[in-house]
């Protein structure tokens, strides 16, 4: 289990924060995730074994965000 | 009635398509079983038509018409609902806050420099104004992702719906934070409610054609949207300082400007004659608009209305801390103490819209 942070560019509203979140529903490694518009930032928790960042990173590409490590 | 129309056409033009951005997810979700049923059917029709074809049938194309109308319906139902709730209560937190002329001034500047700090973070200005958006704690947007994911049938739009009172976007916010400076439960309501309709048309309409504001079109919308509530905001901050008696208001710099243009005036009045002043509270204003009275005496001042209804019946004097609701037709007689000779006093309605003053010569 490794919990990184990750600066994510596209997020013009609060609630795209909601939007970031909602990856945690389409992969099932994700154990934690916190995004923040103010920060414009999200912090993911997740099992290696069963999601690896690059998917986790084209997930959120497909949504219209893009997440850089901080 | 007028700030109903505008928040109604605030919410029919820039209103509908904000709250569409951040809140169409949420009804999308309640959609989401009604749109895999279209998808469903338009698949079993394509695999008919496929085979049709192959057997040497002509091809034809069926539309499939989900009912779409009634979930839209039922989720807009319950916006409405919810919304004109959460008006009715910041409307009442309004009236319970005992907004004299000053809080209220204070509350509009407030309300302004906040409208006028998100329309500056929807312009990407800086990431500090981010600080102006409100993020609803995160029970609170797991608890809706939930449940959109498991919705219902027709129990989903519906909860949904009123969930969207949690996510308002930023001009809902705006509208919110009018609904608290009205200063009464009804009003409020009201407010919120005439808004929250006027989201509803373009809400419905583009939710219906499954239209999708393309990213390019949401920039500018988005950049379009700002520009209105930055506009919005310097008017609330011009409102305020008008109401503080400022002369630094755009409203009494204008008024300097024009003060040798006729007054218009709605019910005739006697001539003031410097100690006993007559001043006519119209439905478009007071006149005259400058008052002459005499120094270091004490004055009576009458104000005439005569079918008034409008928001100069709330009748404000910031520097002696009057407050009077105006009857619509009758005199209300306000005595005003010696003043120094070179005071300027200014009046102006609650709203601090309608705008005059009163100067003290020797």
């Amino acid at each position: 289990m490794v919990k990184k942070t990750y600066r994510v560019e596209g997020m013009h509203c609060p609630n795209c924060a909601m939007n970031v979140e909602s990856i945690e529903d389409d992969l099932p490694g994700i154990k934690q995730i916190s995004a923040s518009y103010q920060k414009g930032q999200m912090v993911v928790e997740f099992d290696e074994a069963k999601v690896s960042e690059a998917q986790i990173l084209a997930t959120l590409e497909k949504r219209g965000y893009q997440a850089f490590p901080a | 009635m007028n700030q109903l129309i505008v928040a109604f056409i605030t919410g029919l033009t820039t209103g509908g398509l904000s709250c569409l951005a951040v809140q169409g997810g949420l009804l999308a979700s309640s959609l989401e079983q009604q749109l895999e049923q279209q998808l469903d059917l338009q698949i079993e029709q394509e695999i008919a038509a496929r085979r049709a074809h192959r057997s040497g049938k002509k091809r034809s194309r069926i539309l499939v018409h989900p009912r779409l109308a009634l979930p839209i319906l039922l989720f807009l139902a319950a916006k409405l609902a919810a919304y004109t709730l959460l008006g009715f209560l910041l409307g009442a937190l309004g009236s319970v806050l005992q907004l004299n002329a000053i809080t209220r001034a204070i509350l509009l500047i407030a309300v302004g420099i906040f409208m006028a700090g998100n329309a500056l973070r929807m312009f990407n200005v800086h990431p500090i104004f981010r600080y102006f958006a409100v993020e609803p704690p995160k029970f609170i947007t797991r608890y809706i992702r939930r449940t959109a994911k498991n919705r219902e049938s027709f129990f989903a739009p519906l909860f949904l719906g009123a969930l969207t009172v949690f996510i308002p976007c930023g001009v809902t916010q705006a509208m919110m934070a009018v609904a608290v400076g009205t200063g009464s439960a009804l009003q409020g309501a009201v407010l919120m409610f005439a808004f929250i309709l006027g989201t509803s048309p373009v809400f419905f309409l583009i939710a219906y054609l499954a239209m999708q504001l393309g990213a390019r079109m949401e920039k500018w919308f988005m950049r379009f949207v700002a520009v209105v509530i930055l506009l919005l905001g310097l008017v609330s901050v011009n409102s305020g300082l008008t109401l503080m008696g400022s002369p630094l208001s755009v409203t009494n710099m204008i008024q300097a400007a024009k003060a040798s243009q006729p007054d218009l005036a709605s019910a005739p009045v006697p001539q003031s004659d410097g100690v006993t002043l007559y001043l006519s509270a119209g439905n478009s204003g007071y006149a005259p608009r400058v008052l002459h009275a005499r120094a270091d005496t004490p004055i009576t001042l009458n104000v005439v209305t005569n079918r008034t209804y409008s928001c100069s019946q709330a009748f404000v004097i910031p520097a002696l801390g009057v407050e009077k609701l105006l009857p619509d037709s009758g005199t209300e007689t306000i005595s005003i103490p010696a003043q120094t000779a070179g005071t300027v006093m200014r009046f102006s309605c609650s709203m601090g819209m309608y705008t005059g003053k009163i100067i003290f010569d020797q």
